[in-house]
């Protein structure tokens, strides 16, 4: 009787475990992996074969807080005619015929965004050697296929690039 | 790093692909023989002291026959514990080539420290009398060895699990911010973990089912091992999934995938059957059941391993993706080099093929008579004004005339092979006319 205790116990303290990282995996599914995309967009296509600038499609890098997604019309001036036979440009141009944006699922979010102060054109402008680049927080995205967020985007990931950087690490340069 | 830098070249996915394996295999019996060292040393010293304290023959006896297990002769130190880390450094070399990662240049370090530390334990061994009375100076060789080898592992272990945080590595440069991570604190305490629970396993093992070792044969003996080796892993097994689980929840998102969750998932249930296995070693005394925990054992550490690879895979994407870019473009400029090469060469030159129907094709042809071949001024005729057919039958002769053995493919480049043609056709224009008719 002890001994099918003990095993018992055991049993139930491993199954624990084995539950606890299925769960841990299950988050890691629903809530940290790279996000699947309406449309298989393609950023090693469109930037890493075909050459195209960060600021083509996403045009407010430099003048704005946000980096901008492009819309369904900036994607048909070269779709409209390129690559009309591929299933996914099919899909592009469904959105444009019914006049429906794409429901693009966000990759870079800043967790507690509430909270935090974010500006792509400060960062952008910023007066540092070497300059900032996009890669330098969104990967070498003319690599992948499929995007997925590289950076933790946590405070202290932050806060050590603003230290090795010499900007300032005041609290209110990004709380307000 | 700047050494493959340097002198390396961009790797294929497929080359990377098989590096990977031999990655996991290569840790797979590095990580199992330094556990089973780690572990060993350590039961060994608590055994000497504890000798001292309680006179227990049994202690002495087995603090020596732990040695003797796991560093039997200088070659099984060498081949198991050193010669590994040099394919791996070389695999990393190759895999993060181009990056900025510290480890290629903490790998040789740790394996220099390592190095060491089998030597001093060698030492520690090679003072370890057989009646089991050992002395304070082999204490202290053996706790020396026991302090370098457990440096050299936290310095192996941060060489590999840092790599798991690429967003940091550039500001890895110091020391300090390099050595101090939560994530390579718990694989380091897992690893600790998984040295006592090896070497529990690997006692019921070797001293019991080695061939030329075991059994055994003293009852009392083998029962204060088996309960030894028993009771020391069960504890650490209980604990390793718990130091498994702070592991994952530190590292970084971008090493993780559901793969590795579900190896973590796969190593607790084997966890539990050896746990199992163990705890039937302690109360029925069948010491066929250490054979069971140990290759589970050995399992769990793939399992670890293959996931430990794919921590990194993940962490690396990017990086490895641009270099399988780099590698396809370079393959690609090689392949143009070669084409142009090719193209140069292809130029037709009769005196070329003169020279090579000399050499080559007269073994068997001459132009006026039959010798193995038919006589080639009866032949060449029909090929007249069909210079391509004439080429393409010279690359792939095939049986034409009974009359005739058939033809050998001469294994000629291409641009031999149309500079013969070019002559051999200029020749028959030359001298007349015939049937084509051919082997």
């Amino acid at each position: 009787m002890k001994k099918f205790l003990a095993i018992s116990a055991a049993a139930g303290f491993f199954a624990f475990f084995a539950a606890v990282f299925l769960a841990l995996g299950a988050d890691w599914y629903r809530n940290k992996r790279a996000p699947d995309q309406p449309i298989a967009f393609s950023h090693k296509i469109h930037v890493g074969k075909v050459g195209l600038k960060c600021e083509t499609c996403h045009k407010y890098t430099h003048q704005s807080t946000f980096a901008g997604i492009p819309s369904v019309q900036k994607c048909m001036s070269c779709h409209a005619q390129v690559a009309t036979d591929r299933p996914e440009v099919q899909k592009l141009s469904g959105y444009w015929e019914r006049q429906e944006p794409i429901p693009w699922n966000r990759v870079h979010r800043i967790r507690i965004r509430e909270h935090v102060f974010f500006s792509h054109k400060r960062h952008m402008k910023a007066d540092v050697d070497p300059k900032l680049e996009c890669a330098n927080c969104h990967g070498e995205v003319q690599y992948v296929d499929k995007l997925r967020r590289v950076s933790s985007l946590e405070m202290g990931w932050c806060v050590s690039c603003h230290v090795s950087k010499g900007a300032s690490t005041d609290c209110l340069t990004c709380h307000r | 790093m700047e050494f493959f830098n340097q002198f390396g070249l961009p790797p294929s996915e497929s080359y990377l692909e098989l590096m990977r394996y031999l990655l996991v295999m290569t840790l797979l019996i590095h990580v199992t023989y330094m556990s089973l060292v780690a572990g060993s040393t350590i039961i060994s010293l608590i055994l000497n002291s504890r000798d001292r304290d309680v006179r227990n023959t049994h202690f002495g006896r087995l603090a020596k026959d732990l040695m003797d297990m796991v560093v039997p002769s200088r070659v099984v130190v060498l081949v198991f514990g050193i010669l590994p880390l040099v394919p791996m450094w070389l695999i990393y070399g190759q895999w993060l080539y181009k990056s900025i990662a510290s480890t290629m240049f903490l790998l040789p370090v740790a394996a220099g420290v390592i190095a060491l530390a089998l030597v001093v334990i060698l030492i520690y061994r090679a003072t370890m009398r057989d009646d089991g009375d050992n002395s304070m100076a082999n204490f202290g060789i053996g706790s020396a060895g026991l302090m370098i080898l457990l440096a050299g592992m936290y310095i192996l272990a941060t060489s590999t699990v840092r790599l798991n945080d690429p967003e940091r590595w550039h500001l890895m440069q110091s020391p300090g911010r390099l050595m101090v991570s939560f994530n390579v604190i718990w694989k380091y305490v897992y690893f600790l973990l998984g040295a006592v629970c090896a070497t529990g396993c690997g006692m019921l093992f070797f001293f019991f089912h080695w061939p030329g070792r075991g059994p055994v044969t003293d009852a009392r003996y083998a029962r204060f091992v088996k309960n030894l080796a028993a009771g020391l892993a069960m504890p650490c097994l209980i604990l390793m999934p718990v130091i498994g689980f702070f592991y994952l929840v530190t590292t970084p998102i971008v090493a993780m995938s559901g793969a590795v969750y579900g190896l973590a998932t796969g190593t607790v249930i084997l966890m539990f059957i050896i746990f199992v296995y163990l705890f039937q070693t302690l109360l029925a005394e069948r010491s066929s059941y250490g054979v069971h925990a140990f290759l589970l054992f050995l399992g769990v550490l793939l399992l670890v391993g293959v996931g430990d690879q794919l921590n990194l895979v993940n962490a690396t994407a990017e990086h490895t993706a641009a270099r399988i870019v780099e590698a396809e473009e370079a393959a690609a400029q090689i392949a143009l080099e070669r084409e142009a090469e090719r193209a140069v060469a292809a130029v037709v030159d009769v005196a070329r093929g003169r020279e090579v129907f000399e050499t080559v094709c007269t073994t068997c042809h001459r132009m006026d008579e039959r010798l193995v071949g038919p006589a080639l001024n009866t032949v060449l005729p029909g090929y007249a004004g069909r210079i391509d057919d004439l080429i393409s039958y010279l690359q792939k002769p095939s049986k034409k005339n009974p009359d005739f053995p058939p033809m050998p493919a001469p294994g000629l480049p291409l641009s031999d092979v149309k500079s013969v043609a070019s002559y051999l056709l200029g020749e028959t224009t030359d001298s007349g006319t015939g049937e084509n008719g051919g082997h």
